[in-house]
């Protein structure tokens, strides 16, 4: 299938859309950003050394200055074990920092599994800020990531990763 | 844009692309790059960064006792399901809380192949097709998973055909119930065809 491929953010909307504000006619932006996915396919593989090398770095990177939003993984095969899901800034499977987004993701159903707060609430110290591209030890802390995985122990379990976000976002400003 | 018509085709302006959309600053594979035996040896900032842009279509559902009922959603060849959301306006009542399955059939072929089990709608709210706990069978089997991953990966597809996506509310009940179905998907990603 043909592709329309940009290198920037891809946004929705008019500059000049008309808006009530506390009473006040205005005029500003309504635009909105898209949302991106990058997938992979996963298999169970047990990692001693963390979250590298992994299957799935190779193909996800995610642009600099991104905001995560949504990570699933579709499982076709039930997973033993847990996941740890994070991102690497330096090069796949040389090491590095590597920090967590997900931890101890249960996977033992076949079907969609999304990410949510039981999934996240045991991150190590400002993990959390990963989601927001924004590393709490890696300088700089806006440049791209490579997700990676790995399970605790080997199996063989399959399924489709998938870690939406918005490109570009930049949301250091706020956060 | 009258009721009931096809929400897709012309709410306002609209910028339309035959294939997937993608953005990223770096699209090309580093084609000396062997992921699983040379780990490390390429910076992060020098492999593609292109992501798809995640698409969605709608269409609003009827409880009906006619099965397999067509609505307006058509997703293109190899695309991936991300998401179904059913958002229930009025409470479905269908016989054994049999409320409505989610089906696949290929373009021009009668036949349908679940995506998922019944779901049961009995209150009014918004509702995950794909959490399980709420079906009736509660099984998601591979087989239904392969047709997320690829809803192109069902017999009776040919290559490069969009799927119809159709919708089967169980018999009985008052068949008053409605909603809005909404289908988050990849498209073309062709991960098993």
């Amino acid at each position: 299938m043909s592709r329309s491929t940009f290198s920037g953010p891809v946004l929705v909307g008019v500059d000049d859309s008309s808006f009530t504000e506390t009473g006040t006619a205005k005029i500003g932006p309504n635009w909105g950003f898209l949302k991106m996915a990058q997938s992979a396919s996963i298999t169970q593989t047990e990692y001693p050394t963390n979250l590298y090398p992994s299957t799935s770095e190779m193909t996800m990177v995610i642009p600099g200055l991104s905001t995560i939003t949504r990570i699933s993984v579709l499982v076709t095969t039930a997973f033993t074990g847990v996941m740890d899901i994070g991102q690497v800034w330096v090069s796949p499977g040389a090491g590095g920092h590597i920090e967590d987004l997900v931890k101890d993701l249960v996977l033992t159903a076949v079907g969609m599994t999304v990410v949510g707060p039981g999934d996240t609430d045991d991150l190590p110290t400002n993990d959390i800020r990963n989601w927001m591209n924004n590393s709490s030890a890696v300088v700089p802390t806006s440049g791209d990531r490579c997700i990676a995985q790995a399970s605790s122990t080997a199996g063989s379990g399959v399924g489709v990763l998938t870690v939406e976000y918005c490109q570009a976002v930049n949301l250091e400003a706020i956060w | 844009m009258a009721a009931n018509s096809n929400p897709h085709d012309n709410t306002y302006n609209s910028t339309t692309f035959s294939g997937p959309v993608k953005a990223g600053s770096r699209r090309q594979p580093v084609p000396t790059y062997d992921r699983d035996t040379v780990p490390g040896t390429v910076a992060v900032t020098a492999l593609p960064n292109a992501g798809y842009a995640i698409c969605s279509q709608s269409a609003a559902i009827e409880q009906t006792s006619s099965s397999e009922s067509v609505n307006n959603i058509v997703l293109p060849s190899g695309s991936m399901i991300i998401s179904i959301q059913i958002i229930v306006t009025t409470a479905f009542d269908a016989t054994d809380d049999k409320d409505l399955g989610v089906c696949s059939s290929p373009e021009g072929d009668g036949s349908v192949r679940f995506l998922g089990g019944y779901a049961k709608l009995g209150v009014v709210g918004v509702y995950d097709y794909g959490d399980n706990s709420n079906w009736t069978t509660t099984t998601f089997t591979d087989y239904y998973a392969n047709r997320w991953k690829d809803v192109s990966y069902i017999t009776g597809v040919v290559a490069g055909d969009s799927v119809d996506i159709r919708t089967d509310a169980g018999p009985g009940g008052s068949q008053t119930g409605r909603a809005i179905l909404t289908i988050s998907y990849i498209p073309g990603l062709h991960l098993l065809t």
